[in-house]
């Protein structure tokens, strides 16, 4: 008998036994710590995957910064070389203005020296003319020279155009007919009547004349009306040549700035 | 030499008896389970496992692997039951190494009560996964009249199962001896490692026919749950899915 019964069923009794030991000995703990293994592996892998990630994210934003700050780097460089270049200009321009301002400066003395000086020579050949016709007119004797500039005066408003004679005599009467004589001397009371027969003759017998002095004339004779004035003296003669003289400035002005 | 370790009785009271098979089957079993309490008493889950839990690690995952590509399910459920039968038979048959010993499989006894036990678990995991009304209605496929046929199929691979692994083991056993009767040097070696080498595959024989069986049991169901879980898929990703499928 190749089959003892009794031993099959030890047999299978055994097998079992071995399984249910096995299982708790081999199958339980292996299984679980290779599962717990897979499972650290995998947690590490994730972990690893996750870090790489965070690093890539990371590099991803360091690089954005790097390039930010090149452009911020480029912005200012940019900006500074602007600045530079406004600030060049506006040196550039401050530098003119003073430049012209100081010219202008210069203008304007060189201008009020050159008004100074003519007031001066004005002055002065006003002074020399008075003196050399004061000492002249000392010389020469009183009488007779005012008795010259009287005939003179008085000859000239004779010889006066009939036109300049009605304007004058319209003038008398808008100026409720007086008329202003003004002398550089004091007039003796002859020629005084002199001048005013030959005026009321010419301009009306009604005429109220009144006699005056005044240095600025110099040497002379005026005739002045409200609006009108009719004269003959040194004075007149100085403004003209200061006239003349501005003139000859002016003219050298002209070709200094051409 | 006897034809049975059976009948090598070493103490009977009544009708319990201690024979050889049942001692050697116990030394087989004392040293598997010393040996995996030793092992797997410190296990060690980081990177670094001694080398006798990297051995039962590469065995119980290789097992597992197996027990995956043949059965196409979890192995989970399947491990202890397969895995002791592969462990067990290969373990006394790879003792035959020591002087003295005789495997366990040597017995028909032994063979039997392990196939035994595999006629028990296939309608065990059958119902485990499928229910009895699930599992009984297999036996009634494609007609009632299969029924017998489906019983027969059921005992005849038993048995083929038990006598195909006592053939072997025997048959090694018995050329071994008389080879060193009739070649008394060096050849005997040679089959002895030849022998070393069967009593490995017809382990691994026994326990991939033993999967197969339990796993073709247990399939009906887990290929329902596969259509199940395909079908919403099949919808959303369109016909050709559909065609991969059934190819597979």
């Amino acid at each position: 008998m190749l089959i003892n019964w009794f031993t099959v069923a030890a047999q299978i009794v055994n097998f079992l036994i071995l399984v249910a030991l096995l299982k708790r000995f081999l199958y339980g703990p292996i299984v679980a710590a290779m599962t717990a293994r897979e499972g650290k592996i995998a947690a590490q892998l994730t972990e690893a995957r996750q870090k790489r990630q965070e690093a890539e994210q990371e590099e991803a934003s360091l690089h954005q910064k790097i390039r930010e700050i090149e452009e911020q780097r480029q912005e200012m460089l940019t900006e500074a070389g602007r600045q530079a270049e406004a600030h060049k200009k506006e040196l550039f321009s401050q530098a003119r203005q003073e430049v012209e301002q100081i010219r202008q400066k210069w203008a304007a003395s060189l201008k009020r020296e050159k008004e100074t000086f003519l007031q001066n020579l004005k002055q002065r050949l006003a002074q020399e003319v008075f003196a050399i016709s004061r000492r002249t007119l000392k010389e020469l004797g009183n009488l007779e020279l005012e008795q010259r500039l009287t005939e003179v005066f008085l000859d000239r408003l004779r010889q006066l155009a009939p036109e300049e004679q009605t304007a004058i005599r319209e003038s008398v009467k808008e100026a409720g007919g007086e008329l202003l004589v003004t002398t550089a001397f004091e007039l003796p009371e002859e020629t005084r009547e002199k001048i005013a027969a030959q005026v009321q003759d010419q301009f009306g017998r009604d005429l109220a004349l009144r006699f005056a002095t005044s240095g600025e004339l110099l040497a002379g004779i005026e005739l002045l009306t409200s609006s009108r004035k009719l004269a003959w003296s040194l004075g007149g003669f100085l403004d003209s040549l200061e006239e003349d003289l501005s003139q000859a400035f002016h003219e050298l002005e002209k070709s200094e700035a051409a | 030499m006897e034809l049975s370790l059976d009948q090598w009785v070493l103490w009977r009271w009544g009708p319990v008896v201690l024979n050889a098979t049942i001692l050697y089957t116990w030394l087989v079993m004392a040293l598997l389970v010393l040996g995996s309490w030793l092992v797997t008493r410190r296990l060690s889950t980081g990177a670094k496992i001694s080398p006798w839990q990297n051995l039962l690690e590469v065995l119980v995952a290789g097992m597992r692997e197996q027990i995956r590509q043949i059965s196409q399910q979890d192995p989970g459920p399947f491990l202890p039951f397969i895995g002791t039968l592969f462990v067990f038979i290969s373990f006394s048959n790879l003792l035959t190494v020591l002087p003295g010993y005789h495997p366990p499989t040597y017995s028909l006894s032994t063979t039997a009560g392990l196939a035994i036990c595999v006629l028990a678990a296939v309608p065990f995991y059958g119902i485990a996964q499928q229910g009895v009304r699930g599992y009984l209605s297999h036996y009634l496929k494609p007609t009632i009249l299969m029924l017998p046929f489906h019983i027969l199929s059921e005992l005849t691979r038993t048995l083929a199962l038990a006598v195909r692994l006592f053939g072997n083991v025997m048959s090694g056993a018995l050329l071994g001896a008389i080879l060193l009767a009739v070649v008394p040097l060096f050849f005997p070696l040679v089959m002895q490692l030849l022998e070393l080498l069967i009593g490995q595959v017809q382990a691994f024989i026994f326990a991939v026919l033993a999967t197969v069986y339990i796993a073709s049991a247990a399939q009906a169901h887990e290929e329902k749950r596969e259509a199940l879980r395909q079908r919403p898929a099949e919808e959303n990703q369109g016909p050709d899915k559909s065609k991969e499928d059934t190819n597979t």
